[in-house]
C-alpha cells in the first residue's frame, strides 16, 4: 500500500489494500482522526482489497462520525475496490443510522460517495 | 494418471520398503523404541497414500490393515513382538511383488489374502477387552434416494470467529463460492465494527446473512464452510421452497423476518409499530436494530420476492388452464376428425387412385397422433383421490373403534379426468366396506394373530389401455356360507346350486345383497355393492372380488384409460351395426341351425364341454328377417358369468369414438351410447350388463306367468 | 505471473506428482522435502499458499504451519495439510496451529486444484 498525501487534505491509497496493510491503514487513519475535520480518500488506485481493510474503513467512518468529523472518498473508486464492497456484502442502498445525512461509505457511486 | 508418475512411485515404493526393513530388524532389537515404530508407521503410511494415488489400489488396500496395526502400536495399544516383526517382514514382501507386477493385473495372492487376515487377528485380538466399541465393519446408513433438483431458498448466517483472517481464511471466497451454488444475496453485519482506537485490524468483526436459492442440497452449502465449521456459528434455514403452496407472490413482514431471526423480540416489534412509520424506519431510529440487520431483513423480501415471481412466471409459462369444456369439445371434434378420417380411407381405398390412397393414410396417422395427444391431455394423476381417503379412513376407523391405516401406491397413475370424477364414490363405497365389514375390531384381530392395526391397500397401475385400481384389507375375509345362505333367503340362488367361490362373490354385487349382521352408520343401511358395480359399468370396467377367509380380501377394478374412446367389435345383423366393448369379450364361436336345434328350443349351446347360454340380439332388439344359416356366438363374461351373444356377422375390431346419445334415448336401456362408422352409419354401442339383466327379467316374467 | 505455492512432502512421487499438477494449473511451485526445508525456502519469496504434508522427517507439517504463522509475511496466507482419514485428531491440531484447511489422501489432480482454489481464489 502507497500512501500519498495532497496538498488538499485528500489522502491516495494505492497498491493492496488487504490483511498485510490493515495494521498500516488503521495506524494512518488513527492518526488522521486525531489531527483533521475532514479527510477524504481517494480509491482510484487501489489494485487489491479485502474485508479486512473494508472493515478499518468503516470502523474509521464511524470513528469520524461520532466525533461530528467527516470521512469521504473522492472521485471513483479502482474497480477491485468495488469488486470487493459488492463480493463482501459490504455495499448499501442506504447508510448507518448513526450518520446524519444517512450517508455512508458504501453508497457508492450514489453521487456523494 | 501418467505412467511417469507410476515409475515414480514403484522407485520409491522399493526405497521405502529398504527402509522399512532395516527399521523393522532393528525394532526386533529395541522393541520399545518410539522412533522405529514412527519410521515403521511413517513408511507405510507414505506407501499407503501414494500408491492409492498412483493407481495401485491392491496395495493401499493392503497396506491399510498393517498402517492401522502400526498407529495402535505408536499408540501403545499394541506391543511389538517377534510374531508381528515375521508378519510385517511378510508384508513388506507382498508389497514389493504387488509394486513389481503387471498394472492392472490386480494381484490375487491368496499369500497376501491370509496377510490381510493374520493384521486383522491381530488387531481383533486388541478390540477384544472393549466389547462396547463400535463394530468397525458397522452397516452404512441406508443411502437415501437422490432428491429431485428443486429450488430452495436458504437463510444462511455465517458468523466466524474473530480469529478467522489468521488461519488464512478469506471470506469472500467462502461468499463468492455460495455464489456459485445459485442466485445469491449477501449482506455483511458491521455493527461489531468497533471505533478505530479500539479496531484490532486482524480481527474479523463481520457477519453475514446469506439469501440463497439453489437447486443443491443444504450439504452442498456445509461443504463451503468445511474449514472453518469450527471456526464459525453457521445457521441455515429453509425460508422458501419451489414445492410450497402458499406463494402468491408476497412474503414475509420485515418484523416478522427479523423476529425469526433472532434480532427482534416479539414484544420490541409490538412496542415499535405501535407509531405509524415504516417499520423499518422506527426500527433503526429507535435503535432497536441495527441498520445492517433492518437492510439484510429487506434483502430477503426482495430475494424472495423476486424468486417467486420467476417462478410464478415459469408455471405460468409451463402450464396453461384451460375450463373442461373446452377440452371436452377439443375431445368431441377430434372424435368427428376420426369418423371422417375412416370414411375418407374408405373413399379412398375404393378409387384405386395412390395419389389419394397416400394422402388418406398420412391423414390417419396425423390423426391418430392428434387423437392420442388430446387424450392425454384429459389424463390426471389418480393420486389426488387417493390422498383424500385419508382422512376418510381415519375418522372411520375411529368412529368404529378399529385401528386401520390407509396405504396408497400408483398415486401418480394417469387416467381420464371424467373416469377419475366418477371413481370418487364406488371407492369411498369400497373403503367403507373394508373399513366396517372387512377389518375386525383389534381384540378379534389380536386372538387372531394378527397385527392390531388393519390395513387397507389402495393401489393403482397401467396395463395396456386399463388402469386396474386395487383395493385390499387384511380383515376377515368374506364369508362364503353367509353369502349363500343370504342368497339363498334371497331366491337368487336354488338352495343346492353348486356355485364357484368366484360365482359366490359375485353375489355380493347383485342388486340389494348385503352380508352385514348389523347396519351401521358407516356402510348405511339399503346400499350395497351394485351401486358400486353399476357406476363400474358406466365407466365400461370390470369389477371382481377376491377373498381368503381369515386373511383378506381384494377387489379388483379394470378400468378403461379413457370413456371418449373404447376398443370394441364391430357386428353385424342384418343391416345393423352394434359395438361390444372388447374388455368383456372372451372369444367367437360360430352356431349352426344344426347346434341351435340340438339345444331343444333353449338358447343354450355347448363350448369345450361347458354350457353356455346365449342371447339372441336379432330377438332382443326385434330385427326383422331371416338370421343367415351359420350365426356366429360372442361369449363374454359378465360378473363371472360367461354369455353368448347371437349376431349374423363379425366384422372386426373397431376403435370408437363415443357419441352420447340425445336425451330421447336417455333411457333406452341396453345401449350405453353410438358411434358412427367410416360410411356414415350409425352403430349402437351394446351394454352387455344390462342386455343380460334385460334378458333375466324377462325370463323371470315369463316364469312367473308360466306358473300363473 | 501465477501465485506461488510451497509444496512440502518427504515422498517424491507425491511431490512430482503435486508438483506437475500445480504447474499444469499456472501456479508457480516451490518444492521443500520436509518441513525445515520448507521453513528456510519461505524465507525467500514469500508464498501465497502452503500445501504440506503431515508426517515429514525434522519438521513435520503442524510445527511447519505454527513455524510459518510466527512469520510475518506467512501470517494470513492460506496453509494446507495433507492428511489420511485416519489422522482426525491430527487434522484439529493443524486447525489449532493454523492450517487453513486440509486434503485427505488418496487424492486427485482435480481434487486438489479444487482445495486450492477454494482458499487462494
Amino acid at each position: 500500500m502507497e500512501i500519498r498525501y495532497s496538498d488538499r487534505g485528500v489522502v491516495r491509497l494505492e497498491g493492496e489494500l488487504n490483511i498485510q496493510e490493515a495494521g498500516r491503514l488503521r495506524e494512518l487513519l488513527l492518526q488522521a482522526f486525531g489531527e483533521v475535520q475532514e479527510l477524504s480518500l481517494d480509491l482510484e488506485g487501489v489494485t487489491e482489497a479485502d474485508t479486512a481493510c473494508l472493515q478499518v474503513l468503516c470502523s474509521a467512518h464511524k470513528s469520524f462520525l461520532t466525533a461530528n468529523k467527516t470521512l469521504t472518498t473522492t472521485g471513483v473508486p479502482a474497480a477491485p475496490f468495488i469488486r470487493t464492497v459488492d463480493d463482501s456484502g459490504y455495499r448499501r442502498t442506504v447508510g448507518c443510522h448513526s450518520d446524519p445525512q444517512r450517508g455512508c461509505l458504501w453508497v457508492i457511486g450514489g453521487g456523494r460517495g | 494418471m501418467t505412467d511417469t508418475h507410476r515409475e515414480a512411485f514403484k522407485e520409491e515404493a522399493h526405497e521405502l520398503l529398504g527402509e522399512l526393513e532395516n527399521a523393522l530388524l532393528e525394532l526386533e532389537k529395541t522393541p520399545a523404541d518410539e522412533d522405529l515404530i514412527g519410521r515403521v508407521f511413517r513408511a507405510m503410511h507414505t506407501i499407503k497414500g501414494s500408491g492409492a494415488m498412483f493407481g495401485f489400489d491392491d496395495i493401499a488396500a493392503f497396506t491399510h490393515d498393517v498402517e492401522t496395526v502400526y498407529d495402535r502400536v505408536r499408540g501403545g495399544k499394541i506391543a511389538v513382538t517377534k510374531p508381528l516383526i515375521d508378519l510385517t517382514l511378510s508384508a513388506c514382501d507382498a508389497i514389493r511383488r504387488m509394486v513389481g507386477a503387471p498394472e492392472g493385473a490386480a494381484l490375487q495372492d491368496p499369500q497376501s489374502a491370509s496377510l490381510t487376515q493374520s493384521f486383522r487377528a491381530v488387531l481383533h485380538e486388541q478390540e477384544q477387552p472393549a466389547p462396547g466399541a463400535a463394530e468397525a465393519g458397522a452397516p452404512a446408513p441406508p443411502q437415501r434416494p437422490p432428491e429431485k433438483a428443486r429450488r430452495v431458498t436458504y437463510r444462511i448466517r455465517f458468523q466466524p470467529v474473530a480469529e478467522l483472517f489468521v488461519s488464512g481464511t478469506n471470506p469472500i471466497l467462502l461468499l463468492n463460492e455460495l455464489r456459485g451454488l445459485g442466485a445469491c444475496t449477501v449482506v455483511a453485519h458491521r455493527e461489531r465494527v468497533p471505533l478505530i482506537a479500539e479496531l484490532n485490524p486482524e480481527l474479523c468483526y463481520t457477519y453475514w446473512d446469506i439469501i440463497l436459492t439453489t437447486e443443491r442440497d443444504v450439504d452442498a452449502i456445509r461443504d463451503v464452510f468445511i474449514f472453518v465449521e469450527d471456526a464459525c456459528e453457521l445457521r441455515i434455514d429453509v425460508i422458501d421452497d419451489e414445492g410450497w403452496t402458499d406463494d402468491d407472490g408476497g412474503y414475509k413482514k420485515l418484523g416478522e423476518i427479523l423476529v425469526e431471526r433472532g434480532d427482534l423480540t416479539l414484544d420490541e416489534i409490538k412496542k415499535a409499530l405501535g407509531s405509524c412509520k415504516r417499520i423499518g424506519d422506527i426500527l433503526v431510529e429507535s435503535g432497536l436494530v441495527a441498520p445492517d440487520k433492518v437492510e439484510s431483513a429487506l434483502v430477503e423480501q426482495q430475494h424472495i420476492r423476486e424468486e417467486r415471481q420467476k417462478r410464478q412466471a415459469a408455471e405460468a409459462a409451463a402450464s396453461v388452464r384451460v375450463p373442461a369444456a373446452k377440452l371436452d369439445s377439443l375431445v368431441n371434434m377430434v372424435g368427428e376428425l376420426v369418423t371422417i378420417q375412416s370414411r375418407l380411407s374408405q373413399l379412398a381405398t375404393r378409387s384405386g387412385d395412390l395419389a389419394i390412397i397416400q394422402v388418406a393414410e398420412e391423414v390417419e396417422r396425423l390423426i391418430a397422433e392428434l387423437r392420442d395427444n388430446t387424450m392425454s391431455v384429459r389424463m390426471l394423476p389418480i393420486g389426488t383421490t387417493f390422498s383424500k381417503f385419508q382422512r376418510l379412513v381415519r375418522d372411520l376407523s375411529t368412529g368404529l373403534g378399529k385401528e386401520i391405516v390407509l396405504a396408497t401406491e400408483g398415486g401418480e397413475t394417469e387416467l381420464d379426468k371424467t373416469v377419475i370424477e366418477k371413481l370418487n364414490d364406488p371407492l369411498i363405497h369400497l373403503i367403507r366396506n373394508s373399513i366396517d365389514h372387512g377389518i375386525e375390531k383389534p381384540e378379534a384381530r389380536r386372538q387372531a394373530g394378527k397385527p392390531a392395526q388393519g390395513t387397507i391397500r389402495l393401489a393403482a397401475e397401467h396395463s395396456g389401455a386399463h388402469v386396474f385400481i386395487r383395493i385390499t384389507d387384511d380383515g376377515a375375509g368374506l364369508d362364503t356360507e353367509a353369502i349363500r345362505a343370504k342368497a339363498i333367503e334371497r331366491g337368487m340362488i336354488a338352495a343346492d346350486a353348486t356355485l364357484s367361490e368366484r360365482e359366490l362373490y359375485a353375489l355380493i354385487l347383485a342388486p340389494g345383497f348385503s352380508t352385514a349382521k348389523e347396519v351401521t352408520n358407516v356402510s348405511g343401511r339399503g346400499v350395497g355393492m351394485d351401486v358400486v358395480k353399476r357406476s363400474i359399468d358406466a365407466l365400461q370396467g370390470t369389477i371382481e372380488i377376491t377373498s381368503q377367509r381369515g386373511t383378506g380380501s381384494t377387489v379388483s377394478l379394470k378400468l378403461p384409460l379413457t370413456m371418449a374412446i373404447i376398443d370394441g367389435l364391430l357386428v353385424r345383423i342384418a343391416q345393423a351395426y352394434f359395438v361390444m366393448p372388447l374388455a368383456a369379450i372372451e372369444e367367437c364361436v360360430e352356431l349352426t341351425r344344426a347346434d341351435a336345434a340340438k339345444a331343444h328350443g333353449k338358447n343354450l349351446t355347448s363350448i369345450r364341454g361347458q354350457i353356455v347360454p346365449y342371447i339372441r340380439l336379432r330377438e332382443r332388439f326385434s330385427i326383422d328377417g331371416q338370421a343367415p344359416a351359420i350365426e356366429q356366438i360372442v361369449t363374454t363374461s359378465i360378473d363371472g358369468l360367461t354369455v353368448g351373444f347371437v349376431v349374423d356377422q363379425v366384422v372386426g375390431e373397431h376403435q370408437t369414438v363415443i357419441k352420447t346419445m340425445g336425451r330421447v334415448y336417455r333411457d333406452v336401456e341396453a345401449v350405453s351410447g353410438a358411434t358412427i362408422l367410416g360410411d356414415g352409419t350409425v352403430a349402437l354401442i351394446l351394454d352387455l350388463p344390462k342386455l343380460l339383466q334385460g334378458a333375466e327379467a324377462e325370463i323371470r316374467a315369463q316364469q312367473q306367468t308360466g306358473r300363473g | 505471473m501465477g501465485k506461488i505455492i510451497l509444496t512440502a512432502d518427504d515422498s517424491a512421487s507425491v511431490r512430482q506428482m503435486v508438483t506437475f499438477t500445480l504447474k499444469e494449473a499456472g501456479y508457480e511451485v516451490i518444492e521443500a522435502v520436509d518441513g525445515k526445508d520448507a521453513l528456510a525456502k519461505a524465507g525467500g519469496r514469500t508464498p501465497h499458499l502452503l500445501l504440506t504434508d503431515l508426517n515429514m522427517p525434522n519438521l513435520d507439517g503442524i510445527g511447519l504451519i505454527r513455524a510459518l504463522r510466527a512469520t510475518p509475511a506467512c501470517r494470513f496466507i492460506p496453509m494446507i495439510l495433507l492428511t489420511t482419514e485416519s489422522q482426525a485428531e491430527k487434522k484439529l491440531e493443524g486447525k489449532a496451529a493454523g492450517a487453513t484447511g486440509w486434503i485427505v489422501k488418496p487424492f486427485k489432480p482435480d481434487q486438489l486444484l479444487a482445495v486450492i482454489k477454494k482458499v487462494l481464489g
